[in-house]
């Protein structure tokens, strides 16, 4: 199926291409969709297809490198346009590809009666075109385009209601937020090419393994790639984009904002796992990080009422989980928690569309209640994701959020560890607040008015799916205690570098099975502890007060936005307003820019008179010409 | 005896008043002649070679000049014939329609004069 | 001896010229002209697609007089495909302006015959034939309009200059001819030091000076904006991008291959290159006339192709391909939609929606032609991500790699002049009202050929623009 490879990039772009240009001439919502829909499943066909392929190799030469053209070649800078397919590579396309073609259907559903309909459609055709882009590219330029592609759709998309002011604030937010995110990805990028002289990954990988330890060039690099990785999956301080990006339609939020795009970082970093590994510093940094996001977020969503935002801050506190898991150099337990977490969160958000919907766009939770018995297939799916975020045996979440905390335990100490147990309890907390507020205790809506009702099966037949694979996805990646870890194994040749560089420096870590039992019993435990306080605080709760305290701090999201906007937004914009455009731009660069042009236009008023119409004229200048080239050839 | 040399500069003069006549003179038609006479010159210069060094190709190549010239001149007559139907004139001067004051919805549009270069 | 089966390397140019008869036959007899139009599109189309056969096989065929090797192949499907957009675009405008003769394809495909006998031929005598066929055909179809006195008056200058300069390269040609004996290009290349003397040298700078003026190149580029701005509009994109391609097709292998022997003439390339692209871009922020500031920033384009001459290295031999192939697609692209607001005119007079002000307000009338005309005037500026970005920056790439690096540098400096009269016209069109109240969307109509002629360009401007290497992939230039 390999050979046919192209088609899984192609065919997104071809429906982007016709759903972009003929769309509104086909006016017709099935057609639009349904064919963005199979642009979508072929390629997951092709992929599953070429995965099986890999799987019949031997673990060691599970790689494709398809060279397609020479891209672009000026002197020393030499790309091809080729994709690496490899088994994280085609990981992560088959859960884009399946994930995206299940969202398409769903969108199918809820997007019907948009005006914008087939508009909507080829933005998420060019959304997975520029994905698979990013994940299969062998270069970082090739990278980068797709990087940028998705942090375009992904603005299109926020923006896709742009008739409402806060849709398209939320737009800008996200895109200039990416851009310091995409401001680090570049320089590391130009660093790499003037000391590596390449953009190749595997190239650049392979130079850079025999330089020692946390050297300065290396420690420069990774953090300003990690930079990148901050802003496109959302990590203190690039965060705050994410929750606001929640003004897109729903399915956008699942499959950009859950799903696929926010870990692209998390995908980055475990593509430059040798560079992370030979650089324990900024690895450490990276821990931090994802911890401080995990628990910063995780306690955020505690406070929140609206359904969508929850939802983001549990997906910034969950995306903290993987940083966390990369920060311990377990890179596999990180894509891992990737792909699980893709399943249930992606399940999730469309549980969320789907209470919208049938809520006609209510999205506060206080305004909900009693909603399981009227939406049955979308309390129990929900149910079930909610239960696998929460870490709760032998749903998916549960093997590969306790394998990270087990793992920040060996590897960075009990203190890590307890952050990592509250971040997990919290989550269980809020979620179940979530459950307990929407589908329990009694209807806090205008029922005169308002029918909720089931949503249709094109939406509920991928929430099935999904359910399933929610419920079931963490069998591919067991602990050793319990069996045998399919994705590690799988997953192991493309981590082996990085592998073998730890082994050089780090100790071995005593692992002991007991432990890891009692560390799973505590987080099952706990979590079972906090699920229960939640439920009972809260499928009964009707009245609801303004928080106080630190209640209301964590309502205001600690106040980082506003933190934000009095330090960094405010102060810009008063010296660009003050000093840099009054003085600066006014007077100095518009002064010298419109005097040139003021002198060149007047030049060229002047000069246009040479053309007067006259052929004696144009043939005197023409022999005057080349009466000065003889004179200068033989005179010279 | 005469030698390469003067042919050469037999032909370079002749050249050079063809140019010449190009440059003064206002008839069409006239300058038109002027050009024929530079490349009649020119198929001096390549008959001397040709002559003197004893070699075919600068003979074949005055046929093809000829014969392009011939061209020419059939389709120069009818470009200056077709101008004359619709304007009456053939003086260079008069032709100048096309240059860079623009005849704009047949008013003159006014532009700035100003002398810095 | 001339073999039988070397008739199969000019495949291309004996479809053409069979078509080109065949057309004048066809027109006498049939009254319908959608046949000698379709024809035409055919025999283009045949001639493109065999041009591809020898694209691997580098030989001179019919005794030293032809030469076939990648660059008369490259050259060759350029010129085949700008003609085949002008045809597409051709149809709709003629009607329209009442010239629906069949002769117009007789002659574009003649022209054609003669920019291929240019780019091929190994001999100067084949390259002064095939010149003159095109000039020819050129002074007629510029004259097209034969009613109309800008356009009579634009013949008969592009004529007399064109005869005049003729002359110059000519005696060039003999000049050559007396120092070396012989018209053969490849003798000529392999020459060695007979060139270095004065006479060869005059000759070949008289030879250079007739190629100039067909490019445009300061200070013989006097005819561009006037011829421009008479002939009819379809003929004007063909004649500034087929007629430049063959142009540069004659010299820049020449010049390549002498390169170490006339660096004499290095100073002259720069010169003549920093005065074009300065004339052209500096003149161009006056005019009023959409052709005529199109006419000068084909003059400032002629500019950036003379960068590359005067780098003479290979560098530039794959800058200036480039820049041609961008051109081929930007240009042509400028001046169909120019044809196209012209067709849509009410006005009966010659000034057909030709000036600035009557692009006010275009892309409120209509957004997709604004769109596209934005996206060329965009790639003539060199604005990345379209193709022309990649023409400048790999001619002024090799440019620095000659050591022309104060060359490059002006060049970057007069561009970004150019930028400013290209952005005047975008302006124009997004940000002014129309004069012209009455105006509604549908009153400009695109006929489906000239639209498929149009796409067919912005395809070519984002690909290339998004895909530089692609070409050189298929062309091993």
């Amino acid at each position: 199926m390999s050979n046919f490879f192209y088609l899984v990039v192609l065919m997104p772009l071809i429906g982007f291409f016709i759903n972009g240009l003929f769309g509104k001439k086909i006016n017709n919502e099935k057609i639009s969709g349904w064919l963005s829909s199979i642009c979508i499943l072929i390629p997951f066909i092709i992929s599953a297809g070429t995965f099986f392929e890999l799987l019949s190799m031997s673990p060691e030469s599970r790689t494709i490198h398809q060279v397609y053209f020479s891209w672009i070649a000026t002197g020393d800078l030499g790309i091809n346009y080729a994709y690496l397919i490899d088994p994280l590579s085609i990981s992560l396309v088959l859960v884009i590809t399946g994930i995206g073609f299940l969202i398409h259907l769903y969108s199918i559903g809820y997007m019907h009666g948009d005006k914008g309909f087939a508009k909507y459609f080829a933005f998420l055709n060019l959304f997975v075109f520029a994905m698979l882009n990013l994940v299969l590219g062998d270069n970082l330029l090739l990278i980068f385009l797709g990087w940028e592609g998705v942090g375009l759709c992904s603005y299109l998309l926020i923006g896709f209601w742009y008739e409402k002011k806060f849709t398209g604030d939320a737009a800008k937010k996200a895109f200039i937020v990416n851009r310091i995110g995409d401001f680090g990805f570049m320089i590391a990028m130009f660093l790499i090419f003037a000391n590596f002289g390449t953009l190749e990954i595997s190239a650049f990988l392979s130079q850079i393994s025999g330089i020692q330890i946390n050297d300065g060039l290396l420690i420069a690099i990774s953090l300003l790639l990690f930079l990148g990785a901050c802003g496109k999956s959302a990590q203190i301080p690039l965060y705050v984009w994410l929750p606001d990006a929640m003004a897109g339609p729903t399915p956008v939020s699942a499959l950009i904002h859950a799903a696929t795009m926010v870990t692209a970082g998390i995908y980055l970093l475990a593509r430059t796992s040798i560079l992370y590994a030979l650089a324990p510093f900024t690895t450490h940094i990276v821990l931090i990080v994802g911890l401080l996001t995990a628990l910063m977020a995780a306690t955020i969503a505690l406070k929140q009422n609206d359904i969508k935002k929850i939802l983001a801050y549990s997906t910034v506190s969950q995306l903290g989980f993987m940083f966390v898991a990369i920060g311990n150099f377990a890179f596999t337990i990180a894509v891992f928690h990737l792909i699980t977490h893709a399943f249930f969160k992606a399940l999730l958000f469309l549980g969320s569309g789907s209470v919208i919907h049938g809520m006609h766009e209510e999205q506060d939770i206080t305004k909900m209640g009693g909603l399981k018995n009227k939406m049955k297939i979308t309390f129990v799916t929900f149910f079930i994701g909610s239960l696998a975020l929460a870490g709760i045996p032998p749903l998916s979440g549960f093997f590969s959020k306790d394998e990270i905390m087990y793992l920040t335990f060996i590897t960075s100490g009990p203190a890590y560890y307890i952050i990592t147990l509250i971040a997990a309890a919290c989550t269980a907390f809020y979620i179940f607040r979530l459950i307990g507020l929407t589908f329990y205790g009694k209807p806090r809506y205008d029922e005169a008015h308002l029918h909720p009702h089931e949503s249709p099966s094109l939406m509920t037949i991928p929430l099935i799916i999904l359910a399933v694979l929610s419920a079931i996805g963490g069998f591919i990646g067991l602990p050793h205690w319990l069996g045998h870890s399919m994705l590690g194994d799988w997953l192991a040749p493309v981590f082996s570098g990085a592998m073998s560089i730890l082994s050089t420096y780090q100790p071995e870590h005593q692992t002991s099975v007991a432990l890891e039992l009692g560390l799973v019993a505590v987080s099952v435990i706990v979590a079972t502890t906090m699920i229960v306080i939640s439920f009972k605080k809260f499928s009964k709760q009707t009245t609801f007060e303004e928080p106080t305290g630190f209640g209301k701090v964590l309502e205001n999201k600690y106040y980082v936005d506003e933190i934000y906007d009095k330090t960094i937004v405010e102060p810009i914009q008063k010296t660009s307003d003050k000093i840099l455009w009054k003085i600066f731009d006014i007077k100095i660069i518009d002064g010298f820019i419109n005097g040139v042009a003021n002198y060149i236009s007047r030049l060229s008023f002047d000069w246009r008179k040479i053309q007067t119409g006259v052929i004696q004229d144009y043939t005197t200048l023409s022999v005057a010409g080349i009466v000065i080239l003889l004179i200068y050839l033989i005179f010279r | 005896m005469i030698e390469l040399n003067h042919y050469l500069v037999l032909s370079a003069i002749l050249f050079s008043i063809g140019v010449i006549g190009v440059l003064i003179r206002r008839n069409a038609i006239i300058i038109f002649m002027s050009i024929e006479l530079m490349l009649n010159a020119i198929n001096i210069t390549f008959i001397a070679f040709s002559s003197f060094m004893g070699d075919i190709h600068g003979q074949i190549f005055v046929f093809m000049v000829l014969t392009v010239a011939a061209a020419e001149a059939a389709i120069g007559l009818a470009i200056v014939i077709a101008l004359f139907r619709n304007k009456e004139t053939i003086n260079i001067d008069e032709i100048n329609i096309l240059k860079w004051l623009i005849l704009s919805n047949n008013k003159f549009k006014k532009c700035r004069i100003s002398f810095i270069l | 001896m001339i073999q039988l089966q070397d008739f199969n390397y000019i495949i291309p140019l004996l479809i053409i010229t069979i078509g080109a008869t065949v057309t004048l036959v066809i027109d006498a007899f049939s009254k319908n002209k959608n046949v000698v139009f379709w024809f035409t599109i055919v025999t283009v189309v045949a001639a493109l697609s065999t041009a591809f056969i020898h694209i691997d096989i580098a030989t001179i065929v019919f005794n030293n007089f032809i030469r076939i090797n990648i660059l008369s192949t490259t050259f060759q499907v350029l010129i085949l495909t700008a003609i085949l957009i002008s045809v597409f675009s051709s149809k709709s405008y003629i009607e329209k302006e009442g010239i629906n003769f069949g002769e117009y394809y007789s002659l574009m495909l003649f022209s054609v015959m003669g920019m291929i006998l240019m780019v091929i031929g190994n001999d100067l005598l084949l390259v002064f034939l095939g010149l003159e066929l095109m000039s020819i055909c050129f002074y007629v179809l510029a004259g097209f309009m034969r009613k109309r006195i800008k356009s009579n008056e634009s013949a008969l200058k592009y004529f007399l200059l064109g005869a005049f300069m003729t002359g110059f390269l000519l005696y060039g040609i003999a000049l050559m001819y007396g120092v070396l004996g012989t018209t053969n290009i490849s003798t000529i290349s392999s020459a060695g030091e007979l060139i270095k003397t004065p006479t060869f040298l005059i000759g070949f700078g008289l030879f250079m000076v007739g190629f100039f003026f067909k490019l445009g190149v300061f200070p013989f580029q006097m005819w561009v904006p006037d011829v421009y701005e008479g002939a009819p509009t379809t003929i004007t994109g063909m004649m500034s991008t087929a007629g430049k391609i063959a142009a540069v097709g004659v010299i820049l292998p020449i010049v390549v291959s002498l390169a170490s022997n006339i660096t004499t003439f290095r100073p002259v390339f720069s010169v003549a290159a920093i005065l074009t692209m300065l004339i052209g871009s500096v003149i161009a922020l006056s005019q009023s006339n959409v052709k005529r500031l199109l006419a000068y920033s084909s003059i400032a384009s002629a500019g950036y192709i003379m960068v590359g001459i005067a780098s003479m290295n290979d560098w530039a031999l794959k800058g200036i391909i480039f820049y041609l192939v961008a051109y081929v697609f930007m240009q042509l692209g400028a001046f169909i939609i120019i044809s196209i607001l012209e067709q849509n005119s009410s006005d009966t007079n010659e000034f057909k929606n030709l000036e600035l002000n009557n692009y006010k307000g275009l892309a409120k009338e209509n957004p997709v032609l604004a769109i596209f005309f934005t996206i060329f005037l965009f790639s003539l500026a060199g604005i990345p991500p379209f193709a022309g970005f990649w023409g400048k920056y790999y001619i002024f790439y090799a440019a620095i790699q000659a050591n022309l690096i104060w060359l490059s540098i002006v060049g970057i400096l007069i561009s970004v002049v150019s930028v400013y009269y290209y952005l005047k016209l975008i302006v124009y069109m997004w940000f002014m009202d129309s004069d012209n109240t009455e105006y509604s969307q549908d009153v400009y109509r695109v006929s489906p050929l000239t639209n498929f002629a149009v796409s067919l360009t912005i395809v070519g401007t984002l690909f290339f623009g998004l895909f530089p290497e692609v070409f050189f992939n298929l062309f091993k230039v």
